[in-house]
């Protein structure tokens, strides 16, 4: 049983790409989502996983003669990881159905995310170097297809620097574990970092280098970040949730797997990866704050979340792992919110530009989507990122090493640009940028007849058109939330902090929805800023109206005085974080 | 080093093991054909198996050129000749039947598919270079049976004086195989589906190329080892200058060419490391690649099919009407990177077998392998994504699917018979190795 729902969780999601497009046309009439029925199949599958017993369980699989094998092994959290990502997985297939059957290739979208869905499962479980590999081979090939699905030359050049960033640094690591297997006569994850040391420096390093590159390329740290940008900007926007809320966290997850093997334990080694991916966090906080697609913002922000990841997975305490993976998670969550609030905006006013955004035409959903995605990665407290950051920075600073102090300050400085570029999504919702639609066209022009408005009111909201999004938003939403409250505690324990984040569970979901709402109701309720004003003392009002009149429509919001402004803000958040970890570091040590 | 016990993955247990180095899959087929003239070793066993399968396949192949039975016709006497080729243990013979089937190979590739269909580009200057090759050949053989005091193909005692003989011999095969892979580049067969590329790429690099190769510089020249680093730097200095080729080449036909010489060269390269597992290596990535080669090249025939196009510039998004094609292609390529558990995967393991005992191996197969995958990955994104360029005929569902289910599942098949392969050629790979 447990063997072949482990072979199950593998085989199953491919066994979906290809019967789910058959069905579907066999039952077109019905418009059944029967790739998102698959995934509810495979999140139960998923969930039973649960049920496996705690200690390592190792499926070998014979995968050809000459001693080729596939361990998979359920002895770390594997259940919660594995759920975790089949419910993002279905909760793309199911916002995504309807733009899928609705674009030409949408179907074959569909079937090569069930497919990376095997990459993603196999990644997870993989025991030994081989597995993994095949995972993020399987995973790098569909998302190159998935961009070049479009069929543009735009989407074939980047579907080709997505490939060769990621699969030459992989093709080269792949010589280096046959060479692993050769010298140590294993290639188990576990058991590979003590044998490789035991082969002295010079050949532990030729070994080792191409893995480290390899998996820089993955995890998207400078100087191999740009796949994840291009692919992001070139593909249709659930490829780019695919990339921004999927492929960049597994790379990250590939990093926490293969760190042990890739650095061999050495304390500088890890160190510099600690600084250079709390450089690469800040260096996509720069690029997200200077893009103008909202799909490029969204991969500088995955960009930037797996980074801040990473420099937990590189700190060697037990404080940083746990940090990395909270982060990982809960930032996996939000950039999947965050990215399916983006596809049902673009698709509403149907432009990618973040500065056509407009509140106008988006539904609540998404709205509130965009505002807690964002307020998530941030991050604002109440989000379990806000968590991750905390134990992040404590982890830093009780390493006690200026290498450690270092990526504290650059996490630190990461965390300010990051929030300020976060929050430019809700911020340009704020504008009330309209777009003209066939409504707006009708109401403009002078002469027209009343049946003729009455037709163009009548008319959808192209938001409304998205079938399930609304639904999977809401969801996501709830998601963050809950993830603010569960994993905290359970943090706790695992890093041996009693009460690691300063927010109690409740105080989470009441930050959540109280943001959400406000959110919702600001953007919602004054489609000129300006108006606010009038709601407000007279006395306070012309201050007040000359600032916020620097946010009309007509103008673009100046850059610098929203910078100014979170500074401000967030120098408050980030004292409130560096003493709160310092009082916590003092009790505890 | 590792400690000893820590090597204990099969692979090199069944090199090290005499005992484990036998299957009765190839009892009793090992022995004289025709003494004296033709006969059977372990290795022209072991690339006799991969010629009948990569044979089926090709014969197979023919109903979807349109040209049935002329290529019926010169492939079975292409692979007669390829028979003698390997059977060959005289050098007499051996040169007659090299020069035959090379002929015939020459004769497939110049297969029009209509009488008024296309024109050559020409024959200079890649036809040359397998008149080269022959004379270089004829050349260095003659010089081997002059000091060798003999015609027979036996190994040479230890203390032979070769002289130039075995670079001449190392000259003619390297241009008599670039003079084959020309062969399918310079061809114009009215932009039909041809299975040309795929025989001269896959049987042709194999029985013409590395199986000469692997025959003179192993059991025969191998006892005497003056000539080894030369032929092991000009090996590897060709497999790098392929692989870039192959990188800038803007034709997508003559891209994989230079591919495929790079594979050529790489294998060679390893060869000549000369430790046991680097000749088993050598071997079964010989006969994986072979097979991943003639499904590649019928993939880029299909596509040129399609397109009446060979350059990359005015290619795109044929995967949008040859979605099975680009799959075969993808799974290919995977074989060749040495994916799980494609054919490929094994010699790569074997090669990380050879490659441990250090020395300039490791680095330079990760180059290669790293060169490999980009050009690979810009063949298949610039052929089957970005935009369609003008009319683009659709696949033809059926034979491209047996094809692919024929290739894919014969590189599956030897994934999981390498053991047998490898057991086959063990002994051999020992004796050879000392």
């Amino acid at each position: 049983m447990t063997e072949r729902l482990i072979i199950w969780l593998i085989v199953g999601p491919l066994l979906l790409a290809v019967v789910a497009p058959m069905i579907q046309t066999s039952l077109e009439q019905w418009r059944l989502p029967i790739h998102a029925i698959g995934h509810v199949l495979l999140l139960v599958s998923a969930v039973a996983t649960f049920r496996l017993p705690a200690q390592a369980v190792v499926v070998t699989i014979r995968g050809a003669a000459l001693g080729g094998q596939l361990s998979l092994d359920s002895s770390r959290p594997v259940p919660a990881e594995l759920t975790l990502v089949a419910v993002l997985f279905l909760a793309i297939s199911l916002a995504c159905d309807k733009l899928a059957r609705a674009s030409r290739h949408g179907i074959a979208f569909l079937s090569l995310l069930a497919v990376a869905q095997t990459a993603a499962n196999l990644t997870f479980l993989a025991g030994d170097l081989l597995a993994l590999y095949g995972g993020l081979v399987i995973l790098s090939l569909s998302i190159t297809v998935m961009i070049g699905l479009d069929f543009s030359n735009p989407g074939r050049d980047a579907g080709l620097r997505v490939l060769a960033t990621l699969e030459a640094p992989s093709a080269v690591a792949l010589a280096s574990f046959w060479l692993i297997d050769a010298q140590t006569g294993t290639v188990n994850l576990a058991a590979v970092p003590s044998r490789i040391q035991s082969l002295g420096p010079a050949t532990a390093l030729v070994l080792v280098l191409p893995i480290l590159i390899a998996v820089i390329a993955r995890a998207a740290l400078a100087p191999l970040q740009h796949w994840v940008i291009v692919g992001s900007r070139a593909g249709a926007a659930p490829v780019a949730v695919t990339i921004a809320g999927l492929a960049v966290p597994l790379g990250g997850v590939a990093f926490a797997r293969l760190v042990d093997v890739a650095t061999l334990g050495n304390l500088n080694l890890l160190h510099a990866l600690a600084v250079l991916a709390a450089l690469s966090a800040c260096l996509a906080g720069i690029g997200a704050f200077w893009e103008t697609s909202a799909l490029g913002v969204l991969a500088y922000l995955a960009m930037a979340q797996v980074s801040l990841a990473v420099v937990g997975f590189a700190t060697p305490n037990p404080w940083g792992p746990a940090a990395g993976w909270l982060g990982l998670a809960s930032g996996a969550i939000a950039l999947t919110t965050l990215g399916l609030g983006l596809t049902a905006a673009i698709r509403a006013v149907r432009a990618t530009d973040l500065s056509r955004l407009s509140p106008n035409q988006i539904g609540w959903p998404t709205t509130a989507a965009l505002a807690v995605g964002s307020l998530a990665l941030a991050p604002l407290p109440g989000f379990a990122a806000f968590a991750a950051r905390t134990i992040l920075v404590g982890s830093l600073v009780a390493d006690g090493t200026n290498w450690g102090l270092v990526a504290g300050l650059l996490t630190i400085l990461a965390t300010f640009v990051v929030t300020a570029s976060a929050l430019r999504v809700p911020v340009a919702l704020t504008r009330n940028y309209a777009p003209e639609t066939v409504k707006t066209k009708v109401r403009s022009l002078p002469r027209v007849g009343k049946r003729a408005r009455a037709l163009a009111e009548a008319l959808p909201r192209e938001a409304d058109e998205l079938g399930n999004i609304g639904g999977v938003l809401v969801v996501l939403i709830i998601l963050n939330a809950l993830v603010g409250i569960v994993p905290v505690s359970w943090l706790g324990s695992l890093a041996g902090v009693s009460n690691p984040a300063p927010a109690a569970p409740l105080l989470t979901l009441a930050v959540t929805v109280v943001l959400g709402a406000v959110t919702i109701i600001a953007v919602r309720s004054f489609e000129d800023p300006t108006a606010f004003a009038d709601h407000l003392p007279r006395g306070m009002t012309r201050n007040l109206r000359a600032f916020l009149q620097r946010f009309h429509p007509e103008r673009a919001i100046d850059p610098y005085l929203v910078f100014g402004y979170l500074l401000i803000n967030l120098g408050r958040l980030s004292a409130a974080l560096l003493n709160n970890t310092l009082g916590r570091l003092a009790r505890s040590g | 080093m590792p400690p000893a016990d820590a090597v204990s993955n099969s692979v090199s247990g069944l090199l090290a093991t005499p005992s484990a180095a036998s299957s009765p899959l190839f009892d009793g087929l090992i022995g004289p054909i025709i003494p004296g003239f033709f006969g059977v070793d372990e290795l022209s066993l072991a690339i006799l198996i991969g010629l009948a399968a990569l044979g089926a396949l090709l014969i197979l192949s023919t109903p979807a050129t349109g040209d049935f039975f002329r290529y019926l016709f010169m492939l079975l006497f292409f692979l007669t000749c390829a028979l003698g080729v390997i059977t060959a243990t005289h050098v007499v013979t051996f040169f007659v039947a090299w020069e035959i089937t090379s002929l015939f190979a020459w004769g497939i590739g110049q297969i029009k598919g209509l009488p008024d269909d296309g024109a050559e580009e020409g024959v200079v200057p890649y036809h040359a270079a397998g008149a080269l090759g022959s004379f270089a050949m004829l050349l260095g053989l003659g010089l081997f049976a002059i000091d060798g005091h003999g015609l027979a193909l036996a190994p040479l005692p230890a203390t032979a004086r070769l002289g130039p003989a075995p670079y001449l011999i190392l000259v003619g095969i390297i241009l008599k195989t670039f003079g084959i892979l020309s062969e399918g580049w310079q061809l114009r067969p009215g932009r039909r589906f041809t299975i040309a590329g795929a025989t001269l790429a896959g049987v042709g690099v194999l029985v013409v190329g590395l199986y000469p190769f692997f025959r003179f510089f192993g059991p025969v020249l191998g006892p005497v080892s003056n000539w080894r680093s030369t032929a092991l730097l000009a090996m590897g200095i060709l497999t790098i200058l392929a692989a870039l080729a192959a990188l800038g080449e803007a034709d997508y036909r003559r891209a994989l060419s230079y591919g495929a010489f790079s594979q050529f060269a790489l294998l060679g390269t390893v060869y000549l490391v000369g430790s046991p597992a680097a000749t088993t290596a050598a071997v079964i990535g010989g006969i994986a690649d072979a097979f991943a080669f003639t499904g590649l090249f019928l993939c880029l025939s299909a596509a040129e099919e399609a397109t009446a196009e060979v350059f990359l510039p005015r290619v795109g998004g044929l995967a949008q009407r040859l979605p099975i094609t680009a799959s075969l292609f993808a799974v290919c390529a995977f074989s060749i990177l040495g994916l799980p558990p494609l054919g490929g995967f094994a010699a790569d393991q074997l090669i990380g077998v050879a490659a441990q005992t250090g020395g300039f191996l490791p680095i330079f197969w990760m180059v290669v392998i790293g060169l490999t995958l980009l050009y690979l990955a810009r063949l298949f994104v610039s052929i089957f994504l970005g935009e369609l360029h003008g009319p683009v005929h659709p696949e033809r569902r059926l034979p491209v699917l047996l094809l692919s289910t024929g290739v894919i599942g014969t590189l599956v098949l030897l994934g999981f018979f390498a053991t047998d392969l490898l057991a086959l050629l063990a002994p051999a790979a020992r004796a050879m190795t000392g």
